[in-house]
């Protein structure tokens, strides 16, 4: 379906959708945006954008109770359901709502960037014993079960403290925290909220990568475009050896959205929340249903990092029996570690008033600015960094938050380089040979589970993560930090 | 006839299950599902399982049988190669699954599906010369 509604810009890097457009299903329903649509993009990106259903999505989120500034979509954007990917939208925390859609299934999903000593130089013709490695230590792709088992009482301690728990239990150093997103826990995950069948498949699952676009990716340095701060972040120059670990909750977070979505379907009609798309169920924010979502949602959250953190000791373990030295010594530290699909409660200058509100990222990351004192210490005068996964053939981003997304995304940035081709239509242009080939060819070494994800995950797959970020940079939402280019990946 | 097909969507992965009934639809669609999770390798009928689901409505009980397939490969690890549903009343079917544990090496890997979503559903009871389908969206 193209787009027939109206499209201003506002500059060069943003278009808006006013708030008086009514859609057809909108008119339906006699429902109207409460806020405008706002859209990170240039015209080429536009044009892409345009091709599927997403731009609708942003209208649709604009009609649930409590919305605050606009419905928001990041350059990255493209069509998911309810909400789109690439979407932020924040609610009231009083009087509007909350939505596991807002979230998605695989809450706090994510992406952590560890540093090293070493450089292209010292390790490239290591790289793909590295992977293998890498790939024996973390079980993934689908069905895959790690060697942790977790108790009941365990179960509960990990929905409660996240990475926390996982360094107590000798997964990673005490550092790891405090370069974490949220240091690794929200406060207030209930496991009591979460349902067994979330528990029983959450179980196995620590330590596991998952299947589809997750991936271990051994980076190096390509290009610094911001010295200062690259060396703030522990970059010391091109050629330098990164490791990038993007994986999520796994099957624990997606039974919590499934879960939710049940409960909220029931909530939409106790509360007579009308909805334009049945994804988008939610419930006020303030109700019980909304509260207890949050909770299980937290738990969700704290289980994805720790699964990360787990992970990064595995990577850990990888390096240092390859390479016959400690982590410590090849100084694989922790960057960041971000999360790309959540919900949190925060507090942001609206108009010039402190309000409390409910910012849902689904497939967009947190970018907060220098100053804020969610920014961990070390990092504090230069801003968060803010991670962006590219395609496995291409390049992947460091960037760092900046006011401007403070006063127009309550601090928001794009997550990756969104879908440009359905998996489908990657099955049928490429064979996975084909792909492996291609990777060779730019010196990129791939280990994969499934051939089928091979060619799903082909490059061309994606939009071009150069231009996403790019409009990012340029519409100051995030600035460049430096680009990583894939030296060796691991995939599902 | 049980049969499937896939429906192009950018980010997941939406198929179309047919059958002569509308249980035989739901059926093909669950198995459709170990068709993305596994390679195309056979699944052999060694065991059974039996799945439940209750709702209020057609697209819900949809939603929660089929969510209910994933953890029966993720917590049971069992693989089916078919299934046979029957609607119990209006919103409640009992399933009956076969196939066998579910290994890495013999079944290989697909696509993990995470959730299934109400985006795009549709189900259509249909009769002899229009056979009955759904309509669902896995996200992957």
């Amino acid at each position: 379906m193209a787009w027939h509604g109206p499209l201003n810009r506002i500059d060069d890097w943003r278009v808006e959708i006013p708030a008086s457009y009514q859609s057809k299903s909108l008119q339906r329903l006699r429902l109207e945006m409460k806020a405008p649509g706002l859209i990170y993009a240039d015209e080429e990106m536009l044009r892409s954008i345009l091709a599927d259903d997403s731009l609708e999505q942003v209208v649709n989120v604009a009609t649930l109770p409590g919305i605050v500034g606009a419905s928001m979509a990041m350059p990255d954007i493209h069509h998911g359901y309810g909400f789109p990917i690439g979407g932020v939208a924040a609610f009231d925390a009083s009087d509007g709502i909350i939505s596991p859609g807002g979230v998605g299934y695989d809450i706090n999903c994510g992406v952590r960037l560890l540093r090293s000593d070493l450089t292209v130089d010292d390790i490239r013709s290591r790289v793909p014993q590295l992977i293998d490695q890498m790939f024996q230590n973390v079980p993934c792709g689908v069905g895959s079960e790690g060697s942790i088992r977790l108790s009941v009482e365990d179960t509960a301690q990990v929905l409660r403290k996240g990475s926390r728990w996982a360094v107590e239990n000798g997964y990673g150093w005490p550092d790891d925290i405090d370069t974490t997103e949220d240091g690794g826990c929200i406060r207030g995950g209930e496991a009591s909220v979460v349902s067994e069948t979330a528990k029983k498949r959450g179980k196995a699952q620590l330590g596991t990568l998952g299947a589809g676009n997750h991936f271990l990716e051994i980076q190096m340095v390509d290009e610094i475009f911001d010295q200062k701060v690259a060396e703030t972040f522990g970059i010391f120059g091109k050629g330098q050896i990164i490791t990038m670990i993007h994986t999520g909750s796994r099957g624990l977070g997606h039974q919590v959205c499934t879960d939710f979505l049940e409960v909220m379907r029931r909530a939409n009609k106790k509360y007579g929340i009308p909805l334009v798309d049945r994804e988008l169920a939610c419930a006020p924010a303030s109700s019980i249903e909304g509260q207890d979502y949050f909770a299980a949602m937290k738990c969700g959250a704290n289980y994805a990092w720790a699964n990360r953190q787990v992970i990064t000791h595995f990577v850990r373990q990888a390096f240092e029996s390859v390479l016959g030295q400690s982590s410590e010594e090849l100084g694989l530290n922790l960057i960041y570690d971000i999360a790309h699909n959540i919900a949190k409660l925060e507090e942001h200058n609206v108009a010039g008033e402190a309000r409390s509100l409910y910012v849902h990222r689904k497939g967009a990351t947190r970018a907060f600015g220098p100053g804020h004192e969610d920014v961990p210490e070390r990092y504090r005068s230069v801003g968060q960094p803010v991670l962006i996964p590219g395609d496995m053939g291409t390049a992947s981003y460091l960037l760092v938050g900046t006011e401007q997304a403070m006063q127009q995304t309550f601090g928001s940035s794009c997550h990756g380089a969104g879908r440009a081709r359905s998996r489908m239509a990657a099955r049928k242009k490429h064979r996975p040979e084909e792909i492996v080939q291609l990777l060779r060819d730019r010196g990129i070494y791939l280990q994969a589970k499934s051939k089928r994800v091979i060619a799903e995950e082909a490059p061309d797959a994606y939009k071009d993560v150069n231009r996403v970020v790019e409009v990012s940079h340029q519409s100051g939402i995030a600035r460049k930090v430096a680009r990583l280019k894939p030296l060796g990946v691991a995939k599902g | 006839m049980k049969s499937f097909k896939y429906i192009e969507h950018t980010a997941d992965v939406a198929i179309k299950a047919s059958g002569d009934t509308l249980e035989e639809a739901f059926a093909a669609a669950a198995e459709a599902m170990f068709e993305i999770i596994t390679d195309d390798s056979p699944v052999e009928p060694t065991r059974q399982i039996v799945v439940e689901a209750e709702s209020d409505d057609m697209e819900s009980l949809l939603v929660t049988f089929l969510s209910k397939m994933i953890v029966v490969f993720e917590v049971e690890r069992m693989v089916l190669g078919s299934v046979e549903v029957k609607f119990d009343d209006s919103y409640r079917v009992t399933a009956i699954g076969t196939g066998e544990e579910f290994v890495e090496e013999k079944h290989g890997h697909g696509l993990h599906i995470k959730g299934v979503s109400y985006h795009m559903i549709e189900i259509y009871d249909g009769d002899e010369n229009d056979p009955s389908h759904v309509r669902v969206l896995f996200d992957v």
